[in-house]
């Protein structure tokens, strides 16, 4: 008899969670025995009503809390094993943004995106030299002696991605980073997203913009009362298979103007250089 | 290289909060200064007492005066006595004659009153500079020499070095309960002020640990605060008391009262060393005790697993 052909997915797996769950101390359970994995380059979407869990998995991924029970590994590392000393190098292979931008007020737009390498105790060159790449990919150049209170909240959300690509994260979050934004600025941070995944770049999106994920083509996974949907998560025969390229909606055409004018050979440029943060932090 | 980059990074940090601060700074500094001050005056002047006690025990010094009626010879009869007083180390006579003159060179100036007719040495008494051997026979040694033919007075200031005595065990305490109660006040109003700068940076530090910044580079500029503003009141601290010691010396100096002769107080430098060596230590500790309490709220909050 003929044994049915398995498919063997070859690609690697960036985040797993293996049977995780997290109930707080007051008794609330954020996560219910969930499973998933996200593949190194795979663009996700993470959705779901308030409360479903997506900032509890956000915060478990930066390792801001421990899941009560199960496992939890980024780039094959168990993070229950990250010493409490190396959760902060851990951290700096994740970037991160979040609807309120986080700028810091007291800082221009270079200011707050070279913050992310000072704190790292790079050289001046290389702050520079990144820095402007970073803010040229988000067509920022010209603002770049700007505060962020002149500036209009799609800038100011550009600026806070540029941030987070600048030291070349893995995986980069963004926890609803178009909640505060129009439809316009909302399509432009999406473009962006897409470009930094299309460089090598793991991209989670936690969002209620249901048709802006849709539009994208890209794998959605659904939470519900911290379970994974898989009724309503996209991605063919589950949510461990991503769509194929060929399905999605051609970005750079939908997003138009603004796409056509970020100069992606500077976002590459920003990468050949070191797309790996190693776990030392660039010492 | 990394890691200087990061310290100076961390100073200019620091320096920057200090001064978009200042208010809380000198409130700050002001009180851990007052404490200080307090403390360091209450040392030296322990200090300068326990320095004239301990004179007192290793030269006790008695002085005797004789009734100026007394003859010469009866004089000398006490002068023997005194020698012959196992408990005596040293003696000296002073004669009418020297007394007389001393009595001059005390009045320098006045000498007017010696124009009578009769103001001669005669007038004065015969008398006994002793130094004693030990400081216990003090007391025994003044009783037996009130009970000698001829003895006017003794005195052997016992009852000033007494006074001393009680008042240096007084600041003694004092000094451990100022020690206490300033030490508090002062990690108290430090903890508050880099509180201030912790909570208006809440923010920044939140940004920086989803950056990934170390805990030592978001701890570093508060702790680098906290030693700055211990390390000011220290240095403001040392110059004061400096100051004030000098003054109350030049005072001493000028005063025509017993004390004079009894405090003889030491050169500052003899202090100085020891001093500025306990606040710049007193405000390290202070500084890092304070700065360290101040953000463990906020910056050691995460409960990573140690494995």
């Amino acid at each position: 008899m003929e044994q049915p052909q398995r498919a063997v997915d070859r690609r690697q797996t960036m985040i797993l969670f293996k049977d995780v769950s997290k109930v707080y101390g007051n008794g609330v359970t954020a996560i219910n025995n969930l499973s998933l994995r996200i593949y190194k380059d795979e663009f996700v979407f993470l959705m779901g009503a308030s409360g479903a869990g997506k900032s509890t998995l956000i915060k478990l991924l930066m390792k801001e809390e421990d899941p009560t029970s199960g496992k939890i590994s980024v780039n094959s590392r168990d993070l229950s094993m990250i010493r409490r000393g190396a959760v902060q190098r851990y951290r700096r292979q994740i970037g991160v943004v979040f609807q309120d931008f986080r700028l810091l007020e007291h800082k221009t737009v270079f200011g707050n995106v070279a913050f992310a390498m000072e704190i790292m105790g790079k050289s001046r060159k290389d702050i520079n030299e990144k820095v402007e790449a970073s803010l040229s990919l988000m067509g920022l150049s010209k603002k770049a002696d700007e505060y962020p209170r002149n500036l209009s909240g799609g800038e100011q959300q550009r600026v806070a991605l540029a941030r987070a690509i600048v030291n070349s994260p893995r995986i980069l979050i963004a926890d609803e980073p178009t909640g505060n934004l129009d439809p316009a600025n909302a399509e432009q941070i999406m473009y962006l997203l897409e470009l930094i995944n299309s460089q090598g770049t793991t991209v989670i999106v936690a969002t209620h913009a249901q048709e802006m994920a849709r539009k994208m083509g890209r794998r959605i996974l659904y939470l519900d009362h911290g379970t994974r949907n898989d009724n309503m998560s996209s991605g063919g025969g589950g949510a461990e298979e991503a769509m194929a390229a060929g399905d999605r909606v051609n970005i750079s055409s939908a997003f138009g103007e603004f796409a056509a004018n970020v100069q992606e050979e500077e976002y590459s440029g920003l990468f050949t250089e070191d797309n790996s943060v190693s776990d030392e932090g660039g010492k | 290289m990394n890691k200087l980059r990061a310290f100076f990074y961390i100073l200019k940090l620091s320096l920057e909060n200090l001064v978009k601060n200042w208010h809380m700074l000198l409130a700050s500094v002001f009180v851990l200064f007052t404490g200080m001050y307090i403390m360091g005056s209450l040392v030296l002047t322990s200090n300068s007492i326990s320095g004239i006690l301990s004179e007192q025990a290793e030269h006790p010094e008695v002085e005797i005066i004789c009734r100026s009626a007394l003859s010469d010879d009866d004089a000398l009869k006490v002068y023997r006595a005194i020698l012959s007083d196992e408990r005596v180390s040293r003696a000296h006579m002073n004669t009418k004659a020297d007394n007389f003159a001393k009595m001059k060179e005390t009045f320098k100036g006045y000498e007017d009153i010696f124009q009578y007719e009769d103001a001669d040495s005669n007038l004065l008494y015969v008398s006994f500079d002793i130094t004693l051997k030990s400081a216990s026979a003090l007391e025994n040694f003044s009783a037996d020499m009130r009970k000698v033919y001829g003895v006017e007075e003794v005195q052997d200031n016992d009852s000033i070095y007494k006074y001393f005595r009680a008042i240096s065990n007084f600041i003694r305490m004092g000094s451990i309960v100022a020690l206490v109660v300033l030490g508090f006040l002062s990690i108290l109003l430090t903890v508050n002020t880099i509180r201030l700068t912790v909570v208006a940076r809440k923010k920044e530090l939140r940004i920086m640990r989803d950056l990934g910044a170390s805990y030592a580079f978001m701890r570093g500029p508060f702790i680098a605060e906290g030693v700055t503003i211990g390390l000011l009141s220290a240095v403001i601290s040392f110059f004061a008391v400096r100051g004030t010691y000098n003054y109350v010396a030049k005072l001493m100096q000028r005063t025509d009262s017993v004390l004079r002769d009894i405090i003889k107080l030491k050169p500052f430098s003899e202090y100085s060393h020891g001093l500025i060596l306990s606040f710049i230590l007193a405000g390290l500790a202070i500084g890092l005790i304070a700065s360290m309490f101040a953000i463990r709220k906020y910056i050691n909050t995460e409960r990573d697993d140690d494995k």
